[in-house]
């Protein structure tokens, strides 16, 4: 069940739920978040920094993925008015790109929590275009000490 | 389950998937320090702990937890 009301696009709070900052943002709406998933969306923007010749590269997507989670972590902290803890990307593994994104083309990658112990999140994320999925991976992230 | 089966089935995975010399692991060994398990490494642990036992692990299962047998005793009374 999504504990959101409805869909957070407004980008002042998506700024509270995240500790990165411009031109690092990489997540623009949070669709659906409860304790074992959350959901966001991204649309790629021809001044994002990951852009190459009117593509999203790879790097953006994973970081896209990774912010994802952080997403998932900041919420948590914001329902308690607590600022965005800073984490880092600790291991990805099983990582499949099928496809690039291209320029105002819209992301919508779920994560779900297979486990989350001592700051470290286990998620497997599946991102997707137009309903199909072109990333898939399974990714640790730590939050920083 | 029987204690002497947790005990082998975790002791079994620190060595098989973790690499952990088998003669470092002892009921006293410290998880991070003897054993050399980062938290990332302990995440995968549990994973695969919490699927070959059937139990759900949760934080606030491992306050306290630093050894070995503390781990051992935390799965043995997930099944109590």
């Amino acid at each position: 069940m999504n504990l959101l009301k409805e869909p957070i696009t407004d980008q002042n709070i998506i700024l509270k739920l995240i500790p990165q900052r411009t031109p690092i943002i990489m997540v623009d709406t949070l669709l659906f978040f409860n304790e074992s998933k959350v959901v966001s969306g991204l649309t790629v923007l021809k001044d994002n920094m990951f852009v190459q010749n009117g593509y999203f590269t790879e790097p953006g997507l994973i970081e896209h993925m990774a912010q994802t989670v952080a997403l998932y972590t900041g919420y948590h902290f914001y329902i308690k008015n607590i600022p965005a803890p800073e984490g880092y990307i600790g291991a990805i593994k099983g990582v499949t790109i099928n496809k690039i994104p291209k320029v105002n083309e819209q992301l919508e990658t779920e994560v779900e929590i297979l486990q989350e112990i001592m700051g470290v999140t286990l998620v497997k994320g599946t991102t997707k275009l137009n309903g199909e999925v072109i990333v898939t991976a399974q990714m640790k992230t730590v939050l920083k000490k | 389950m029987e204690k002497e089966v947790i005990i082998e089935k975790i002791n079994n995975f620190l060595v098989d998937e973790f690499e952990v010399e088998s003669e470092n692991i002892t009921p006293e060994a410290n998880l991070k320090e003897a054993l050399e398990l980062d938290s990332l490494d302990f995440v995968d642990l549990v994973v695969a702990i919490e699927s070959s036992f059937g139990v759900k692990l949760v934080g606030e299962d491992f306050v306290g937890v630093l050894t070995l047998q503390d781990f051992y005793d935390l799965i043995e009374n997930k099944f109590q």
